[in-house]
């Protein structure tokens, strides 16, 4: 069971969030059943590339953005 | 039945299709898809939004759209500046799709209406980022000369306020725009019914973009063939050159040969 100490508290689209400690963003989207190839990833105001996923992690205080398309005009 | 030589090119690119679809507002995916196959269209609008972190599974309209059947042009939508567009237009581009984007800087909330500097504006950075950008503008020629000035593919005016449904309102503003550019004219919103749509495509212009007229109407796949068939319809009208009106009858029958 992870404690407390074993998180990070970091904005993600907004809200915050508790991210377990050292979680790459590809891990990051796993944990939400999101599929990488089908999400961008905005990380501090820094568009984030696919290939850098897994060796990105979710540091204390970040701010993530998750997007994607939808249906519009 | 497109004749070969009367196919749109827009940036390099030739598109089967002059009508262009927006994929918002669909009541359910399933008509969605249903309503942009009717249509035949070309390509297809869509936004960029925050996943919904909720329910997440299932949400985003690139599991029900496949990039490789409908080419995408991502839009701005919803931006009220310049930073904001290039936001959005590099988050779409990463997405890792194309380089194409529908550029929108919104300059007023009621009207949804341009702004038509910071559109300039950010279009010039984009073009100069590699972007293949068309436009949403207003029916004003200079925003449109000035936005071709600085690269854009296409220019888009509007018909009529985005989701009105009020049809082109200012039809001669909108020839002098395509009289003057060069780059293809899209008619960007405004658009109704399919009456609109064959108007709007007899003042020449190269193709027509809309969301509203077919996702709200009561049965969006009968009105996708609608305005498949009014595009197509307007394109033939104003290549065949069609008679000036005049306020006189003129028999079309001979009056030569009647009895005594």
């Amino acid at each position: 069971m992870a404690s407390e100490s074993d998180k990070i508290q970091a904005k993600v689209n907004g809200e915050n969030r508790g991210i377990s400690k050292g979680l790459s963003i590809f891990k990051f989207l796993e944990s939400l059943d999101l599929n990488p190839l089908l999400v961008v990833v905005e990380l501090n105001a820094v568009i984030i590339s696919r290939e850098r996923f897994s060796e990105i992690e979710i540091c204390e205080g970040d701010q993530v953005e998750l997007v994607h398309f939808v249906g519009g005009g | 039945m497109t004749k070969p030589e009367d196919q749109l090119e827009i940036g390099n690119k030739i598109f089967q299709s002059r009508l262009f679809i927006g994929t918002g507002k669909y009541s359910d995916n399933e008509t969605m898809v249903g309503a942009i196959r009717a249509s035949e269209t070309a390509m297809v609008t869509v936004a960029v939004r925050r996943v919904d972190l909720d329910r997440t599974k299932d949400e985003g309209i690139l599991f029900h759209l496949d990039p490789d059947e409908f080419f995408l042009l991502p839009n701005t939508a919803g931006c009220y500046n310049v930073k904001d567009a290039l936001r959005y237009a590099n988050l779409a581009r990463a997405a890792g799709f194309s380089e194409w984007l529908k550029l929108e800087v919104i300059g007023d909330e009621s009207t949804l209406l341009p702004d038509t500097q910071a559109t300039i504006e950010a279009a010039k950075i984009l073009v100069a980022d590699g972007f293949k950008v068309m436009a949403y503008t207003n029916d004003d020629l200079i925003t449109a000369l000035r936005l071709e000035d600085v690269g854009c593919v296409a220019v888009m005016p509007l018909a009529s306020p985005i989701g009105s449904g009020l049809g082109m309102v200012n039809p001669y503003f909108i020839r002098e725009i395509k009289r003057r550019c060069e780059v293809p004219i899209i008619v960007d919103a405004g658009v109704g019914l399919a009456s609109h749509a064959c108007i709007t495509m007899e003042q020449g212009v190269d193709g027509v973009l809309m969301n509203t007229a077919i996702a709200l109407a009561e049965d969006p796949v009968m009105m996708a063939n609608a305005m498949r068939l009014a595009i197509k319809a307007g394109r033939y009208s104003y290549l065949s050159g069609g008679m000036q009106a005049r306020e006189i009858a003129v028999p079309s029958s001979p009056a030569k040969g009647m009895l005594d």
